[in-house]
C-alpha cells in the first residue's frame, strides 16, 4: 500500500510517499480503508517532536530515539472503510462506513490501517461515520471534536452563559465554537484577522482580533474561557473570568500545567488544565451531535496523500482556518 | 474551465476530463460556481443512453455532453432579466433537464434555483434536489401517506429512496425498504420497520400487500406490482426499464381498476419550494441527507460506476474545487 513515511524529526521533506506492507488486523483488531486523513497541528508537532520538554524522553523512547522507528506513519484522525476484522471482533463488520482516532498509534497517512475495535491503552478510538458527512468532513472532526466535547462538558457549560474561546479558528475551536452554541452559550471568538469571518459564519456571537485587542484588558468577563492553543496569557484569563467561573487549556505545556494546579488551589475558580475523553461512548455522543446538526466541519484545505508535506508546511504557518484534509484515493478500487 | 465530458453514450470510460470554455449566463440565467455536486441515477442513464427516455437530449449522441445536476454553488453572475439571486449568493437546485453540473461552472435558469439555507454545508445541500424532491413528490404528493399504511420503497438504499423512507415514517407508516444487502442495516437505522434483500427475495412473490407502493428502479411487469397492491392501493415509478415504463403507461390505469389499484409513473417536477421544504425538515432534525461519500471532478467516472454498480448507500457527492483556492 501507499503510505507516507516519518523518515526524521524535523522539517516535512522527512514525510515521504512509499510503498509499505498493508497490516495484519489481530484478532481484536479491524483493517480499516483509509478514504481521507488530517494534518493537525499536533501531528506537526510530532513530526518535528516539538513536544513539552517533560514528554520529549519518554516519546522518543516509544518512537525511536534518533528518529522514528516504531511509530513511521504520522497521522491521527480518519475516515474509512472497513475491509476485514478480526475473528473477536463483534461490532463492525467489512463494509462499515466508520470515522475515528488512533491517538499515539497514529498511522492515519496511509491507504489502510489496523485500529482495536474497542480503544486501547493509547486511545485509539472509532465509530461509525456520522451519516450526513463525507468522510472528508467526517475525517476532520473526531480529536477536535472530541476535546471541545469532553471539554465543554468538564466546564459544566450551561445555556446563557460568557464563553470565550482562544484559538477559536483552528481545529478544536472551531468545534468548541459551534459546541458552546449548541449548549446555547453566549461566544466570544478570539483569533487572528483573517479567521473572524468564518467564525461569525459558524455562530460566534463576537469575535476579538488579537492582534488588535487584548482580551484581558478590556474589562469583559466570563463564565468559561477556553484556550485551545495556550496561548493566552495564564493571570490574565484568571482577571477575565467571573468569581466561579472556569478556565480550561488544552495545550498549556508542563510549566504551565503545573503553575495552573497550583492557582486552581488557591482561587474558587475551577482550572482544568487538559482533558482527553478518547471513550467510545464520546464519539457516538459526538456522531450524534453531528447528525443534530450541532457541529459541521470546517475545512480549509484539501490536499491528496502524495502532497502531504505540502499539507505539514501550509498548517506550519499556522494560517489554517479549522481543518487541513487529505483525500486517500484507492486505484483498485471502481 | 475544467469540466468531465462526454460526446458518445458509453460506459464511464467515455468520460473526459477535459478543459472547455466558461458558460455565458443567457438573461434569465444564473452562473453558478460549483461547490459541490452530487450524483443521480439519471446521470448514470445519461451516460449509458439508457433506458431510451435517457436519449431525450440527444437520440445517437448525446446533446447533453456535461452531465451532473444536483448543484449546490456561488452566484458568479447574474442574467439582466434576474431578480431574486445576485453575486456571492449560495445556492442549489436541480438541473436534471440542462445538466453541466460536472464542471466548475454551469449556468441554470433562475426559476429552478434556491437560495441554499446557510446552516448547511455545499455538500449537504448537493445531497438534497433531485432525491429529496422525488421522495417529497412520491410519498406526500402522490402517495398521500397516512398513519398506520404499509408502504414499500424498492430502491430504498439511494439517493431518493433514503429520503422516502424517513418521509413515509415522518408521516406514520409501517415502511418496508428493499435494496441490496449491504445497505440493509443503514435502512433499519432510518428507521424503516422491514428490509428485504432484493437478491433474496422478490417483493412482489411473498405474498405481502402493500397500500402505497414507491418504486424507484422499476423493472417488473405491471402485473407483479397489481399483485403486491392492496386494494385501493397505488403504485409509483419513478425511473425503470423502458419496458416496464411504456407498460405502465398503456396499462397502468386500467389494469386494476375493478379492486381500485392504480399504477403510474411519477413525473417529477423541479420545484425549489418542495426543496427548501425538504432542507426545512433537516434544519428542524426530522429527516437527515444520507451521505456515503465524496470524490473528487476527475473521479466523476468513479463516482458514476460506484452508482451504477449499486454500492452507493444515499448519496454521492463531487466535491469541485476551483484552482483560486487549491494550494501553490
Amino acid at each position: 500500500m501507499k503510505a507516507v513515511v516519518w523518515t526524521k524529526y524535523g522539517p516535512a521533506d522527512g514525510l515521504q510517499l512509499r510503498e509499505v506492507a498493508v497490516p495484519n488486523p489481530r484478532e481484536n483488531e479491524v483493517l480499516i480503508q483509509v478514504h481521507a486523513a488530517t494534518v493537525s497541528r499536533a501531528d506537526t508537532e510530532f513530526r518535528g517532536l516539538k513536544v513539552p520538554l517533560l514528554f520529549l524522553i519518554p516519546l522518543r523512547l516509544y518512537l525511536g530515539f534518533i528518529k522514528p522507528i516504531r511509530i513511521t506513519i504520522l497521522g491521527t484522525e480518519f475516515a474509512g472503510e472497513i475491509v476485514s476484522a478480526g475473528k473477536d471482533v463483534t461490532r463492525f463488520k467489512p463494509g462499515d462506513q466508520v470515522f475515528g482516532y488512533t491517538g499515539l498509534s497514529m498511522g492515519t497517512y496511509a491507504e489502510y490501517l489496523c485500529l482495536p475495535e474497542k480503544p486501547a491503552a493509547l486511545a485509539g478510538v472509532l465509530a461509525e461515520k456520522p451519516v450526513n458527512m463525507t468522510y472528508e468532513e467526517a475525517a476532520a472532526v473526531p480529536f477536535s471534536g472530541l476535546e471541545a466535547l469532553h471539554s465543554l462538558r468538564k466546564a459544566n457549560i450551561q445555556s446563557g452563559q460568557k464563553v470565550l474561546i482562544v484559538g477559536a479558528g483552528g481545529s478544536i475551536g472551531t468545534s468548541a465554537v459551534q459546541l458552546a452554541r449548541h449548549y446555547g452559550a453566549e461566544v466570544t471568538a478570539v483569533d487572528h484577522t483573517g479567521k473572524l469571518e468564518m467564525l461569525q459564519s459558524i455562530g460566534a456571537d463576537h469575535v476579538i482580533d488579537y492582534t488588535r485587542e487584548d482580551f484581558t484588558k478590556n474589562s469583559q468577563t466570563y463564565d468559561i474561557i477556553f484556550d485551545t492553543i495556550g496561548k493566552s496569557s495564564f493571570s490574565g484569563s484568571l482577571r477575565s473570568l467571573k468569581e466561579n467561573g472556569t478556565y480550561l487549556n488544552a495545550n498549556p505545556g508542563l510549566l504551565g500545567g503545573i503553575r495552573m494546579r497550583w492557582a486552581s488551589k488557591r482561587s474558587g475558580k475551577k482550572i482544568i488544565p487538559w482533558t482527553a475523553g478518547y471513550s467510545t461512548q464520546n464519539l457516538l455522543a459526538l456522531k450524534e451531535l453531528i447528525e443534530a446538526r450541532a457541529i459541521k466541519a470546517v475545512i480549509d484545505r484539501r490536499y491528496p496523500l502524495e502532497q502531504i508535506a505540502e499539507a505539514h508546511r501550509y498548517v506550519d504557518t499556522g494560517q489554517k482556518r479549522g481543518n487541513v484534509v487529505i483525500t486517500v484515493e484507492h486505484n483498485d478500487k471502481g | 474551465m475544467k469540466a468531465i465530458v462526454h460526446t458518445i453514450y458509453g460506459s464511464p470510460d467515455v468520460l473526459e476530463l477535459k478543459e472547455v470554455e466558461k458558460p455565458t449566463p443567457t438573461d434569465n440565467e444564473v452562473l453558478i460556481r460549483v461547490k459541490a455536486v452530487s450524483v443521480n441515477l439519471s446521470d448514470w442513464e445519461g451516460l449509458l443512453g439508457k433506458p431510451l427516455y435517457a436519449r431525450l437530449s440527444g437520440l445517437f449522441s448525446p446533446g447533453q455532453t456535461i452531465l451532473g445536476s444536483d448543484v449546490a454553488g456561488v452566484v458568479e453572475a447574474v442574467g439582466s432579466h434576474v431578480q431574486r439571486f445576485k453575486q456571492g449568493d449560495e445556492v442549489f437546485g436541480d438541473l436534471v433537464m440542462f445538466g453541466g453540473g460536472f464542471a466548475e461552472y454551469v449556468c441554470a435558469p433562475e426559476k429552478i434555483l434556491a437560495l441554499k439555507p446557510a446552516s448547511l454545508t455545499f455538500e449537504e445541500a448537493a445531497a438534497f434536489p433531485q432525491g429529496a424532491v422525488i421522495a417529497l413528490q412520491g410519498i406526500r404528493d402522490k402517495g398521500q401517506v397516512q398513519p398506520g399504511q404499509k408502504i414499500l420503497i424498492n430502491g430504498a438504499g439511494g439517493g431518493a429512496g433514503t429520503f422516502a423512507v424517513q418521509l413515509a415514517k415522518m408521516y406514520g407508516a409501517e415502511v418496508t425498504g428493499v435494496d441490496n444487502a449491504r445497505k440493509l442495516d443503514m435502512l433499519r437505522s432510518l428507521g424503516a420497520d422491514h428490509v428485504i434483500d432484493y437478491a433474496q427475495v422478490d417483493f412482489t412473490k411473498n405474498g405481502q400487500r402493500y397500500d402505497f407502493i414507491l418504486d424507484l428502479v422499476a423493472h417488473r411487469s405491471v402485473f407483479a406490482y397489481k399483485r403486491a397492491l392492496n386494494a385501493n392501493g397505488n403504485c409509483f415509478m419513478v425511473g425503470g426499464s423502458m419496458a416496464t415504463m411504456l407498460q405502465v403507461l398503456l396499462l397502468g390505469s386500467r389494469i386494476g381498476k375493478a379492486e381500485g389499484k392504480k399504477i403510474g409513473l411519477l413525473v417529477v417536477r423541479s420545484s425549489p419550494n418542495d426543496l427548501l421544504f425538504m432542507t426545512g425538515l433537516y434544519e428542524a432534525r426530522k429527516i437527515i441527507p444520507v451521505i456515503d461519500r465524496s470524490f473528487s471532478l476527475s473521479e466523476v467516472p468513479e463516482a458514476l460506476r460506484y452508482l451504477g454498480e449499486g454500492h452507493a448507500k444515499g448519496k454521492i457527492i463531487i466535491t469541485v474545487e476551483q484552482n483560486d483556492n487549491k494550494s501553490r
